[in-house]
């Protein structure tokens, strides 16, 4: 939002934060369907309303941008706070019943051919891959830091330094 | 008294200071330095209360050099006074012997004197004196080399330039000047690829060299009175100039965050916030930038200060510390652990410290002017934040490496890191005592 000026002033960037922001939101709301613990499908979810704000900067909707934020920032600290509880709760009526308490409610994914359905389900457990994508990048950023870590090391060598610790 | 001549006369007494404790036995040696930083601290804050109580800039001339005291002074003198004061109190027993303490003072004296300085020569010649000390003693090489050509650069810059007066930003500086300034300044600094003494100096631990040359006092003066009103009449070159040195300061960030050996990684840290600091200071495009890249050398030199104190102290405890595994400290020092995690945050910019103030000015400036830099600027903030806050979690997070050893800090010590921590959350709670930022547009 401090950046807005500078958003609008660019034609491309307003399209770049978009795009970022809609794929920010689709990654992390599939991601956060299909995680087997609170705490993780809390963060995606967060991650996922954090891209929806993006978009809505792009498209500059900056009051809807500030209320959605504050929003969401309560909404998901009284999540975060009761989702310890609410799983005591759950494992307390499980006792009580008897019974497992099964989720309720449809998922849009059924409609889909199953074919799709697993691959969509197998991709959002892989988190899209993007873990194991920004693992390569980060060997090669590193690859090459290292690289110009060790020129400095031979050019402090060559001015009579480097005797110090490896 | 005028805030110049208390100023001249704080600088006369912790040189006098310097000189006698350079001939005292080590103990005796601290607490005659510990005078001489209690007293420039003392006259800095009587300048500082004098300007908030509405005093403005004073000049005055002694046997042909100007010496101005200004809000730049009034708000740093305290800062290099403070954390000169810190490193007398903290510094390790085992590094703490009489030159040292008495090269902490020189350069405490040499950096107030920069501070006034009104003119070229006199910039000049407090560079030369605040350079010298560490020219004369660094153990590393390629750090001794730097500095030397740093200084003969500069001088080569003053006989350059057209006059002896600060440049006026209407007039600006010629190009070759200027160029010798920034390289000067950059050397002095350390910054990247011209990092390879301070580098250099770090790796080979933590000692009391190591943690003066930490302390951005040379060449910032020269930024901030010579190159900064120069710069005025090449807008387009400080443009360029400033993407370049935000990729240089990303890189060095990302670059403390692949390093194994703690020295080597506080010194890219350090080398990455330094050309933060210079873009702040040549910034000659916005007020914001500007004041952003004064209190930034305030904050730096409290924060940075105090970090690598905590890291020299932790050395003189266990010994010379790998990145590679979590070491787990914080069981055996715990206050050290606290303090290190503060200032460390302080360093990353935690909001309510100094240093959040000054990120966050020198951001806005970034962000009016161009998309590519603010983007820079802020992907080299969080480098960096990562890099400190991941050292401190190496050092002291962990499982206990050391069965039922207590190492905690001593009370002097502990002292000294909390003045530090004192001045960034005073800064940092209160900026309206601040005359920088009072008297920014």
């Amino acid at each position: 939002m401090r950046l807005s000026p500078l958003i609008e002033a660019h034609p491309a960037a307003p399209w770049l934060v978009g795009v970022i922001g809609a794929v920010t939101a689709l990654h992390a709301t599939t991601s956060a369907r299909v995680q087997g613990d609170v705490k993780s499908a809390l963060a995606y979810a967060s991650v996922s309303q954090v891209g929806l704000m993006w978009v809505e900067v792009a498209l500059g909707l900056h009051t809807l941008v500030l209320l959605h934020m504050v929003g969401h920032a309560s909404l998901r600290t009284w999540q975060i706070v009761r989702s310890p509880s609410a799983l005591q709760d759950r494992n307390r009526l499980m006792r009580i019943s008897g019974q497992d308490l099964h989720a309720r409610g449809a998922h849009r994914e059924g409609r889909l051919p199953s074919r799709w359905e697993l691959a969509l389900y197998r991709a959002s457990l892989d988190r899209w891959y993007f873990d194991d994508a920004l693992r390569w990048v980060w060997q090669q950023v590193t690859r090459a830091l290292t690289r110009l870590d060790a020129l400095d090391r031979a050019l402090a060598r060559r001015l009579g330094g480097g005797e110090g610790r490896p | 008294m005028s805030p110049v001549a208390l100023s001249l006369l704080s600088a006369l007494v912790v040189l006098i200071a310097a000189w006698r404790a350079r001939l005292s036995e080590p103990d005796e040696a601290r607490w005659v330095a510990l005078v001489g930083a209690v007293v420039a601290l003392l006259a800095s804050i009587a300048a500082l209360l004098w300007s908030l109580g509405g005093g403005q800039s004073v000049s005055a001339s002694l046997w042909g050099l100007t010496a101005t005291a200004d809000r730049l002074s009034y708000t740093l003198a305290p800062s290099v006074s403070l954390s000169a004061l810190a490193v007398i109190m903290a510094l390790p027993r085992r590094v703490a012997h009489s030159q040292a303490l008495s090269r902490a003072l020189t350069r405490l004296a040499t950096t107030l004197l920069g501070l006034i300085a009104g003119d070229l020569l006199t910039v000049a010649l407090a560079e030369t004196l605040s350079g010298l000390v560490p020219a004369l003693s660094v153990p590393s090489r390629p750090a001794r080399v730097a500095l030397w050509v740093s200084l003969g650069l500069m001088w080569l810059g003053v006989l350059a330039a057209p006059s002896l007066a600060l440049p006026a930003p209407e007039a600006g500086l010629g190009a070759l000047p200027l160029t010798l300034f920034l390289a000067a300044a950059a050397l002095r600094l350390g910054v990247p690829p011209l990092s390879t003494g301070l580098l250099d100096q770090l790796s080979r631990g933590l000692c009391a060299s190591s943690v003066l040359l930490a302390a951005p006092l040379g060449g910032v003066v020269l930024l901030a009175r010579v190159v900064h009103p120069g710069m005025h009449a090449h807008a387009e070159g400080a443009q360029l100039l400033t993407t370049a040195l935000l990729a240089l300061a990303l890189l060095a960030a990302l670059t403390g965050i692949t390093q194994r050996s703690l020295g080597r990684a506080l010194g890219c840290s350090l080398a990455a916030s330094h050309t933060l600091l210079m873009v702040g200071l040549i910034d000659p495009r916005s007020a914001a930038g500007f004041t952003g890249g004064e209190l930034l050398w305030s904050a730096m030199l409290l924060a940075e200060v105090g970090l690598v104190l905590v890291y020299a102290l932790v050395e003189a405890r266990v010994g010379a510390l790998s990145l590679h595994t979590r070491h787990g400290l914080s069981d055996h020092m715990p206050k050290l652990a606290r303090a290190g995690l503060l200032l460390s945050l302080s360093a990353a910019a935690l909001p309510g410290s100094l240093d959040f103030i000054a990120v966050e000015l020198l951001l806005s400036g970034e962000a009016t002017h161009s998309v590519l830099g603010a983007l820079l600027m802020s992907s080299a903030l969080s480098a960096l934040a990562f890099g400190i806050v991941r050292v401190h979690f190496r050092v002291f997070f962990g499982p206990p490496s050391l069965p039922n050893a207590r190492l905690e800090g001593l009370p002097r010590e502990l002292v000294g890191l909390s003045l530090l921590l004192a001045a960034l959350l005073a800064g940092g709670l209160a900026p309206s005592l601040l005359p920088l930022l009072r008297a920014a547009p």
